[in-house]
């Protein structure tokens, strides 16, 4: 039976849930009572104007008495007929008889939708873990520490296990070496422990809107071809949030403005007009070798803090060499991250307080460049280049409210004898007397200072 | 008398160095060791050793930019790559880079030594 056809009994239900009698219902909009006897029992159709009278004298919305609560139940039955696990049982499912289903069975109904939102559920939880895995700089620094460590003691106990006649020098070295990885990796394996522990105490976390914004934006390179050009159709932006399909509201809220602002930067500086200007300043008519993003700034008249992002989205195949991007708000909080190799940008927590954006943030408007390196084993030096920038522009009676924004720029003519030693975040920093460190490293293998 | 080679061992692990070392001497093997990655390459043009074992992980640069670095300089050292990572696209990484083998940790003593011989061998 079609949902619409029973709207006559959710009437009959609601007016009984009320406590009226049909004839008073009937009396007050209008009708006899036998007339509404015949559309309770579904008789008759209803429409228009008697129909929203009598959901008006009911208190419900239209819908409420045309599809019914069935209608919520019918769509997520779709959804669980349309979810990749349906496909995986390769069979074919009748949506036409999801509104018998839905209408007859509801308790079923339910039950079917619960576990479907389940498996969303978990399904997302899955990825994101995976994702945590594969981009978690502790997990990947620690699990190496480990698998070295134990490589060191596997070979030298080889070596005593199976040189009969080792010179007492060398054995006593040997096992001395093997005394220290084991110490070694014992703290190695606490920490990587206690930090898996915390891990699973954060899983309340997971799938945070910022989360699921990173990871949209990972997964589409940090690209977006759509809203290159200037030229973008409008509407473009809701259409990408559309299609990034992300779980919460608030996710797809801060990706509009990130995509937002992508598109005014694609608007004020088209990509072609950067990259023309950027092979002119680098060995091209200036003779210039060194990327000077304050020099490009000043070529193309923009401000700097747009071509500072611009940079760090040329396509890949396009840039001179890979730059990530970073941007904090006035309280240091990262709002935007795009990575680069050799220099990780936490997830979760705070950053090192020694970024040169953080000194950014005390000096408004002043460019900073430095060459940095964070600490650690493959980790080049790299140029950095921040800038703070007023989002919120002050007035007499309210300060102006600025953000910072740090290109990460992986120039292999970086000299490391330059470079200034930072970390990652405190949490996975190596350094244990540092001024700026505001909590325990979780890291067992420390040195003393920068 | 056959000519001694030469091998350079690239690993900022000091303890894995010195059991290598240890090993490969005993197999009359010259051993020659360097642990920073920003100064790597220049070791191996200096050196030019009969091959190279190269960690992936190193001090200021990594072992996969050493290697595209050396192959573009059209050095053609035997390399035997060492990472604590053994999935398939680490693996396609240290070839694409121009690694003439590859050896995921924890390793066996013996393994290095075979892998080196046979790399000497080619």
């Amino acid at each position: 039976m079609n949902m619409r056809s029973l709207t006559g009994s959710r009437i009959r239900e609601r007016r009984m849930s009320l406590g009226l009698r049909q004839g008073d219902l009937a009396k007050s909009i209008g009708i006899s009572a036998s007339y509404l006897n015949l559309i309770e029992h579904n008789r008759r159709r209803i429409a228009g104007k008697l129909l929203t009278e009598l959901a008006r004298a009911l208190s419900v919305e239209v819908t409420a008495l045309t599809d019914g609560a069935e209608a919520s139940k019918v769509a997520a039955l779709q959804g669980a007929a349309a979810s990749a696990e349906a496909a995986q049982l390769g069979v074919s499912l009748d949506t036409e008889q999801l509104e018998e289903i839905a209408g007859r069975f509801p308790t079923w109904a339910d039950l079917i939708a619960q576990q479907h939102q389940k498996i969303r559920a978990l399904n997302h939880i899955v990825d994101t873990l995976s994702d945590r895995l594969a981009h978690d700089p502790f997990l990947s620094t620690s699990l190496h520490d480990v698998i070295t460590t134990v490589t060191s003691i596997r070979s030298s106990s080889s070596i005593l296990a199976k040189e009969d006649e080792l010179d007492p020098e060398w054995r006593k070295r040997f096992e001395r070496n093997i005394f220290n990885d084991s110490r070694r990796l014992a703290e190695s394996a606490q920490s990587l422990a206690n930090y898996l522990d915390g891990a699973a105490d954060a899983s309340a976390t997971l799938g945070s809107p910022q989360e699921e914004v990173d990871r949209v934006l990972e997964d589409r390179g940090f690209s977006f071809e759509a809203l290159e050009g200037g030229a973008a159709p409008q509407g473009v932006v809701t259409s990408l949030i559309d299609e990034a399909n992300l779980r919460s509201p608030q996710a797809a809220g801060l990706l509009r403005v990130v995509l937002q602002r992508y598109q005014q930067d694609a608007g004020l500086l088209p990509m072609s007009t950067l990259l023309k200007a950027l092979h002119a300043d680098l060995g091209g008519e200036a003779g210039q070798t060194q990327l000077n993003p304050v020099r490009l700034a000043a070529r193309l008249q923009m401000p700097l803090e747009v071509v500072l992002r611009r940079l760090a989205h040329i396509p890949e195949d396009k840039a001179p060499f890979p730059m990530g991007l970073v941007i904090c708000d006035a309280s240091g909080t990262l709002i935007y991250r795009k990575p680069v190799a050799g220099f990780d940008v936490p997830r979760v927590g705070a950053p090192c307080a020694l970024w040169p954006m953080f000194r950014a943030l005390n000096q408004p408007m002043q460019p900073l460049r430095a060459v940095v390196q964070q600490v650690g084993a493959s980790r080049p030096a790299m140029r950095a280049f921040a800038v703070s920038t007023p989002v919120v522009m002050g007035d007499f009676d309210r300060p102006a409210i600025y953000e910072a924004t740090m290109l990460i720029a992986a120039d292999t003519t970086a000299p490391p004898s330059e470079a200034e030693k930072v970390g990652p975040s405190c949490r996975i920093c190596s350094v244990s007397e540092c001024a700026v460190r505001r909590e325990p490293s979780v890291l067992a293998d420390t040195i003393s200072a920068f | 008398m056959s000519e001694t080679k030469t091998v350079l061992l690239v690993e900022d692990e000091p303890n894995i160095m010195e059991a290598l070392r240890f090993v490969l001497e005993r197999d009359d093997w010259r051993v020659v060791t360097h642990s920073d990655g920003a100064t790597a390459l220049g070791a191996i043009t200096d050196i030019a050793p009969h091959v190279v074992v190269l960690d992936v992980m190193l001090p200021n640069k990594s072992g996969f930019d050493i290697l595209r670095e050396l192959r573009a300089g059209q050095n053609t050292v035997p390399v035997l790559m060492l990472t604590a990572r053994g999935q398939q696209k680490d693996r396609d990484m240290a070839i694409e880079a121009g690694a003439n083998r590859f050896m995921t940790k924890p390793f066996a003593n013996r393994d290095v030594r075979d892998a080196l011989n046979t790399l000497i061998a080619q």
